[in-house]
């Protein structure tokens, strides 16, 4: 009437074992996982209020590091205006491209020179290249377009950012920055 | 037809669960007032959802004493406002958000809370919030929408009221 | 006499139909275990996928998985339980064989276009659209057509059950059904209905939009059409999973069904209310008035009854069966249940899987609880336990004890097929517990990545747990399930490869008959035109208004009147 029990009865101990072992990691995984979950969320739910804050609290200094958007000085500590006008991330079928532009003021009374370098991504990859504007006299200005070709699917995290500006007898004084960005929006 | 004495019980059991459980949604709407997404917020021409009366320009609107109205303007791969800059609205005021898309399907969400929606082609979801504390939201968007999707995130300022004030926000007349 | 032996054509039919969907199990698995070492962020740099790609993995696994598994297992193990409870060859067998080629044409244009997305010199264009395929993200036509190959092949297929039931009900005058033709007719019934929803998505709208004959088609039309099929479809997963626990779990167990009558009633119930459900998929969407959403919660939570019914229904037979063995005590006859038998604890754990799969699912479908879950990996942590599991897993207890009466073959390797439910038990739970609890911190579904790109998990705050602790447990819940899944895979070919008529079949097909008749119960149930009938009005009172809203304010395009855009082109 029911299957001949020729598996159950299996004259292989080491197979009975076997099942045994299974059978007990079986429920047995399931029912600590879940177990240890349950508990989890009780405990939340009678202390989890203190618990909840500092969370909270620890997200706030994580993101209150300052991030650079569209519109932010790159070099806040030089007295010229390093302002980033265009942040874009391309997704393109042929490849991703990260396109910036930045306009340089040098409005101080010594020749400048802004540097864009390497720019690291959010999965930690380093994309080589850069632009310069070149040696800028006081009082000029200058747009810089600079263009990187990302992995494709990463987005930009940094960008290695250096200001040289000409010191009165041929030397050179440098202001290096890692510029962290903000959200830089991904086109199609 | 016999039916086992459990069986019956356990029938019966079966109703009152279930009974239990569409009480409990009931309640959450009429009694906690949980809001949900419905058809409120009409419908435009996706190509254009500014043109039609249902959509405004992209940004934050001043509608009221304590009331805002929030337009969101979801596109591959960005919320526009939120992305490039974030949205900046008030604590304890009524805001309301109008979201649409002028591409493909998204998702509008605020990491670990209820404000979520789907962003749809030609329709405008409409939901109405009170953040109870100044701090950063993020919002995801949960719909796959292309290659890039992963990449497509915003963030939602809620500071405060005082803090607030000093905006520049237009102030128009809701319907 | 084994199957095989007896209907050896039908046995063939169902051998075709198990081998293309074990194929489709093969590659989807495969997927499913570059997902999860992917979007965890474990091994992402040792794969050879780029982010965009990931979608294409995503799409390949869902329709393979999804679609395509389950449509070729559930059409070949319904041939086997007609022609088995009908005691008699299929009507016309070419019915069936067109219905099958005509499936196996559409997978294969479908996963053409999706292989795509690796291989862009293969024909036709790519489709990285997921398996729900919301316009108006576009695919190759290709893809549109393989689809609706997939669907209209399983309705000729299921053609074929009517037509044998209506030859044997020529010859038996008056008699009752035989339980498992009920329960296959009432599936397809419900099949029919609702499928219709995506042959008219597929076939009216999406295929002449990517064809370019029309310009554009209305998202949320084409969406709503989508989940009138979307949750009906899950349902057409779990009926034939439940005519294998009500019929053929309880004789492995060592006993017989508890009662035939309520298992006819659960079907019945399962034909009326599986669709008008599908707005339950769709609580977040604008443009859906709450009261249809509230309409389509209300039916969802009147379908736990007849899921807690064969809950009772299907633990009842067992302890009745681990009685017959010998077993005592309140929970002894657990013990005495053959656990060591593969086929029987693949349905038993598919069976208690599908227990804590229907609770998360009670979550999802409370009309204001799923907006916080909505779109988190919640879901698929939830669908993974359901079609993942209660699904996969009771096809491959099926597997375990169908096959060899297939194909006339002894079962090989039998300490791996033991062991295998385990092990798919072990990795499901590991990866499922994660993700429903990542999908409580807020943790999205569909994506490559799922961090934030400046904050990474900073934003996500968990309940119990944290982030990086979760997508470990995914990463080595995902790759336990690939392993359980070559386990499978390798006794399927192990057994099929292995030399036939060697010894006595160790299965056999008998089933005994239930505790309780079916003499026992009204006839009406029988009467599958009835169902039908109330069905189609439930949901026209579901689906009548807010369908009709739609079309009318322009149905290729909202906002634009009925038929604006037609005029315009």
């Amino acid at each position: 009437m029911t299957d001949t029990d020729h598996e159950a009865d299996g004259d292989d101990v080491t197979r009975r074992w076997l099942i045994r072992v299974l059978v007990g990691l079986g429920f047995g995984i399931p029912i600590a996982i879940e177990g240890a979950t349950l508990v989890g969320l009780v405990e939340s739910w009678l202390f989890g209020d203190g618990e909840g804050d500092d969370d909270a609290a620890s997200t706030a200094t994580t993101t209150s590091e300052p991030t650079t958007a569209v519109g932010d000085d790159l070099l806040p500590t030089t007295d010229r205006a390093e302002t980033l006008t265009e942040a874009t991330v391309y997704a393109r079928d042929d490849g991703w491209r990260f396109d910036l532009a930045v306009d340089v003021e040098n409005s101080g009374d010594r020749p400048y020179e802004l540097r864009l370098g390497t720019v690291t991504t959010q999965d930690g990859s380093r994309v080589e290249g850069g632009a310069s504007t070149g040696r800028l006299a006081a009082g000029e200005s200058a747009t810089l377009s600079a263009s990187y070709d990302l992995p494709d699917g990463e987005t930009p995290a940094t960008m290695a950012v250096v200001g040289v500006e000409s010191v009165e007898g041929g030397g050179e004084r440098l202001f290096r920055r890692d510029v962290r960005f903000g959200n830089i929006p991904v086109q199609g | 037809m016999r039916i086992h004495r459990f069986e019956k019980l356990w029938l019966a059991a079966a109703f009152v669960l279930i009974a239990a459980f569409i009480a409990t949604i009931v309640y959450g709407s009429l009694g906690a007032g949980v809001a949900m997404v419905g058809d409120e917020g009409g419908t435009v021409d996706p190509d254009d959802p500014t043109a039609s009366d249902n959509f405004r320009e992209p940004g934050v609107y001043q509608t009221g004493d304590g009331e805002y109205a929030v337009y969101v303007e979801a596109r591959q791969f960005a919320f526009a406002p939120g992305t490039n800059e974030p949205i900046r609205v008030p604590a304890d005021a009524e805001v309301t958000f109008y979201v649409t898309s002028s591409d493909v399907t998204h998702g509008f969400e605020l990491v670990g809370t209820n404000v979520n929606t789907m962003v749809i082609p030609g329709q405008v979801a409409e939901l109405t919030v009170e953040f109870d504390e100044a701090r950063t939201h993020h919002i995801v968007c949960h719909e796959y929408c292309g290659a890039a999707h992963h990449a497509m995130e915003g963030t939602v300022e809620v500071v405060s009221q005082d803090q607030f004030q000093s905006q520049d926000v237009p102030e128009v007349n809701e319907e | 006499m084994t199957f095989v032996d007896k209907f050896p054509e039908e046995a063939k039919l169902v051998r075709w139909h198990f081998g293309v969907g074990f194929v489709a199990l093969a590659l989807g698995g495969l997927f499913g275990l570059v997902q999860s070492l992917y979007r965890t962020g474990y091994f992402r740099d040792a794969l050879p996928i780029d982010a965009a790609q990931y979608y294409t993995v995503l799409t390949g696994h869902g329709v393979l998985l999804a679609l395509v598994f389950t449509t070729f297992l559930i059409c070949g193990f319904f041939v086997w339980a007609i022609t088995r409870s009908l005691d008699r060859p299929l009507a016309h067998q070419r019915v069936a064989w067109a219905g099958f080629f005509a499936m196996l044409v559409g997978t294969t244009l479908a996963a053409i276009t999706i292989l795509n997305g690796f291989a862009p010199e293969l024909p036709f264009g790519s489709a990285d659209v997921l398996y729900t395929f919301y316009a108006p993200l576009q695919a190759h036509p290709a893809f549109y057509v393989g689809a609706a190959l997939l669907v209209v092949g399983s309705w000729v297929v299921g053609a074929e059950y009517f037509l044998t039931y209506r030859e044997w009900r020529a010859d038996n005058p008056g008699e009752r059904i035989p339980l498992q033709t009920f329960m296959v007719l009432a599936t397809f019934v419900m099949w029919y209905l609702s499928s219709f929803g995506v042959a008219v998505e597929v076939v009216v709208f999406l295929i002449p939009w990517s064809l370019g004959w029309i310009s554009q088609v209305d998202p949320l039309l084409t969406r709503t059409l989508f989940w009138y099929f979307g949750h009906p479809v899950v349902y057409f997963w779990l009926l034939p999973a439940y005519l294998a626990w009500y019929t053929i779990l309880p004789k492995l167990a060592g006993g017989k069904l508890f009662s035939d009558p309520l298992a006819r009633v659960v079907f019945v119930l399962f034909v009326l209310l599986s669709t008008p459900v599908g707005f339950h998929h769709q609580y977040t969407d604008p443009g859906i008035a709450e009261g249809f959403k509230f309409i389509a919660m209300t039916n969802t939570f009147m379908l736990l009854l007849p899921s807690l019914l064969t809950a009772f229904t299907v633990v009842a037979s067992l302890e009745h069966g681990a009685r017959q063995r010998g077993a005592t005590g309140y929970f002894g006859w657990l013990r005495a249940l053959p656990w060591g038998k593969p086929s029987f604890s693949a349905m038993a754990l598919a069976g208690l899987v599908f227990a804590a799969g229907g609770f998360s699912g009670m979550i999802n479908a409370g009309m204001n609880i799923n907006y916080l879950i909505h779109n988190t990996i919640w879901v698929p942590g939830h669908f993974h336990l359901t079609v993942g599991t209660a699904f996969a897993l009771t096809m491959m207890g099926v597997s375990y004890w169908l096959v060899p009466q297939i194909t006339g073959k002894q079962l090989q390797h039998k300490t791996i097929a033991a062991a295998q439910p385990f092990v798919w038990v072990i990795g499901m739970t590991l990866m499922s517990n994660a993700m429903h609890r990542g999908g409580l911190a807020g943790l999205p579904r569909r994506t490559a990545k799922p961090l934030f790109r400046g904050e990474g998990a900073a934003p996500f705050d968990p309940v119990v747990g944290s982030i990086a602790e979760m997508q470990l447990q995914i990463a080595v819940g995902g790759t336990l399930l690939f392993v359980a899944l070559a386990m499978f895979l390798v006794v399927m070919t192990g057994t099929w490869l292995s030399r036939s008529g060697v010894g006595q079949l160790s299965v056999n097909g008998t089933i005994p008959a239930p505790l309780s008749g079916p003499a026992d119960s009204p006839r009406i149930l029988d009467n599958l035109k009835v169902w039908a009938g109330i069905a189609v009005v439930l949901v026209i009172i579901a689906y009548g208004l807010p369908l009709y809203s739609m079309v009318a304010d322009g149905i290729l395009s909202p906002g634009a009147g009925l038929l604006a855009p037609l005029l315009g082109l």
